[in-house]
């Protein structure tokens, strides 16, 4: 290539306009051959040997240029290869990282679960490692996917939402359990987890209203109005759940209007109409507590079960 | 055609930055750029290039690290009254909520005109005292918007403010509250405290439920479990002084962890027992920091 521009510049710079128009233009040609294909260190290695003669036909400096850029194209082609073989080897490794923390994360969720589990139903303890092992099995499967979701993220894809880790154990635990227990303690299992529920709409909702109080100033009637109002109409698509209501405790969450303006005076319609409010569906949070104390699912005393079924060998 | 072209810093810079990384992804822009360059000197060296990149990169980052640092003068109506709250809108805003506290104490205590009048003016002078104060917090920012270092310094000003323009600057230490401690009679008094303790007690029982629902994350209650704990901490602890402060999750957390092991340890397993005691020695070691800043009573 560099032989082609001194053919091209054999005469040298005039300094007129007009040669420099159809000079710039040559190189242009020349240039966007060289760089778009492979780069300047590849165009010298690939350039023919400097051509002096310039009564060399276009048509072989035509062709010799199309087998140049066919030689770039090639060794383009291989580099883009290489680099999508090298993000494809890539991606595993961060499906397992993104695996390991998400693992990580839940294993405190799945131990809660699987006592609530033992409390309510009080299986064997045969039942209990069984139902922990297929749940742990199913669960890693799930994370395993979710994980790969999160990894495509990595690499600048749209992730998909992921869903709410404690109905997900809770969820995979349930499937479990439904084989291995006899019908009175599915039953009773069922029921424990509908209160549990109950409980944790209960505490979001107290916690709402407890928000509300301090910008609408409710008074007790209100409170109780407002509650009652919270609870029946509740669905878990227009409510925040119970960690994002951990973390962000001070922030209003969107309500539908008409839930809470039949309940407020004139002036706390007013001061409703002008606050902010944040829609806390897609907040994913970890940190039940919402401290920055962390705890170590080893302090937390997991038990066996957990361990094997989330993939760590029990104390000998 | 030996001497090679001059490539000025500002050529370089913008082929690293069109570049990313050289010498390719090259575009179109970068080839019209490469192209003039040889027009204008022909043959050159790729170490000088390679070179006047690597040096143009590292003028650029000191520049973006420096002197080019501004922080978008929209940015502190937002550090202070939120994204998307016109400022305009602000007064109109303050006085909602002056209206709404006065509202408020007249529901429970009755208020008199002449008591009302008072309530008002008081409010006024909070409101004046809140917007000089944001005032100055603006004269901060215009001086440190340049400076990297500035926005730690900014938001100490910014910080208090948003906090007092959400939650109503009538509070604790305000005209309005000191007006009304002397404005009100004896019998009124007494009922507005009353009211507000009412309020106080609901929002510790807000609270209680939602840490212990939290705590179940890691313990795994039974719904009989949570309500024995609730009851007995809603008996055995005294909501705190200091409501929605912003340790307040770990002000009952500590309140919770006081309470007699011989009272929480028969509503509860050996294994949640063991769980829940490993969080209560951490949230124990918080108590003496909590105290000193006066956010436990």
């Amino acid at each position: 290539m560099k032989g082609l521009l001194q053919i091209t510049f054999a005469r040298g710079p005039t300094g007129d306009r007009s040669t420099s128009g159809t000079r710039a233009v040559a190189i242009l040609v020349l240039t966007a051959i060289q760089f778009t294909s492979a780069g300047l260190a590849w165009s010298q290695e690939a350039s023919p040997p400097p051509q002096q003669d310039s009564a060399k036909s276009v048509a072989e400096l035509i062709a010799q240029q199309r087998a140049t850029r066919a030689a770039m194209e090639a060794k383009l082609a291989a580099a883009i290869e290489a680099q999508v073989a090298a993000l494809r080897a890539a991606q595993p490794a961060n499906v397992e990282l993104v695996m390991r923390q998400t693992l990580q994360l839940v294993r405190p969720i799945f131990q809660s679960e699987l006592r609530l589990l033992s409390s309510a139903v009080e299986p064997t303890s045969a039942q209990r490692r069984d139902i922990a092992l297929e749940a742990g099995r199913t669960l890693k499967l799930t994370i395993r996917s979710l994980a790969a979701n999160d990894a495509q993220f990595l690499n600048g894809r749209t992730p998909t939402l992921i869903p709410d880790p404690r109905k997900l154990v809770r969820q995979h635990l349930e499937i479990a359990a439904w084989s291995k227990l006899s019908n009175l303690q599915s039953a009773r299992y069922r029921n424990q987890l509908e209160l549990k529920a109950q409980e944790r709409r209960e505490a979001v909702v107290l916690n709402i209203v407890a928000n509300l109080d301090r910008h609408l100033r409710l008074d007790s009637e209100q409170r109780e109005k407002l509650c009652e109002s919270l609870r029946s109409h509740w669905d878990d698509r227009d409510f925040p759940s119970l960690e994002p209501s951990v973390t962000y405790d001070t922030y209003v969450p969107t309500i539908p209007d008409n839930y809470i303006l039949p309940i407020l005076f004139d002036d706390q319609t007013k001061v409703w109409r002008g606050l902010r409010k944040y829609h806390f569906s897609t907040v994913r949070t970890l940190n039940p507590l919402n401290t920055n104390l962390v705890f170590d699912v080893k302090d937390l005393g997991e038990d066996d079960d957990v361990k094997i079924a989330l993939g760590e060998e029990p104390k000998k | 055609m030996n001497s090679t072209p001059p490539i000025t810093p500002t050529v370089a810079r913008f082929l690293f930055r069109e570049s990313g990384y050289f010498p390719w992804p090259i575009t179109w822009r970068t080839m019209l750029v490469l192209a003039f360059l040889l027009t204008r000197g022909g043959d050159v060296a790729q170490a000088q290039l390679g070179k006047a990149l690597r040096e143009a990169a590292v003028r650029e980052a000191a520049e973006v690290a420096g002197a080019s640092y501004d922080i978008d003068e929209s940015m502190f109506s937002q550090w202070v009254y939120g994204a998307g709250t016109k400022v305009a809108s602000v007064p109109e805003h303050l006085e909602s909520t002056l209206m709404l506290a006065i509202e408020d104490i007249d529901r429970s205590c009755s208020l008199s005109e002449a008591q009302r009048r008072k309530l008002v003016l008081a409010g006024h002078g909070d409101r004046k005292r809140f917007l000089d104060r944001v005032a100055d917090a603006r004269r901060v920012f215009e001086r440190l918007r340049h400076d990297p270092d500035g926005p730690t310094e900014i938001v100490k000003y910014t910080g208090p403010l948003a906090a007092d323009y959400d939650f109503g600057l009538y509070g604790e230490g305000s005209f309005f509250a000191k007006t009304l401690a002397t404005t009100l009679t004896p019998e009124q008094a007494s009922r507005y405290r009353e009211a507000q303790q009412e309020k106080l007690k609901f929002r510790y029982r807000a609270k209680v439920t939602l840490i212990l629902a939290s705590l179940d994350t890691y313990v795994g209650f039974t719904s009989d479990q949570s309500r024995k704990l609730g009851a007995l901490i809603l008996e055995e602890t005294t909501p705190p002084r200091r409501v929605g402060g912003p340790y307040e999750s770990e002000v009952v957390l500590v309140k919770i962890a006081s309470l007699p092991e011989s009272k929480l340890r028969p509503i509860l397993d050996e294994s949640q027992w063991k769980t829940l005691g490993a969080i209560f020695e951490k949230f124990r070691g918080m108590e003496a920091s909590l105290r000193a800043s006066g956010n436990l009573d």
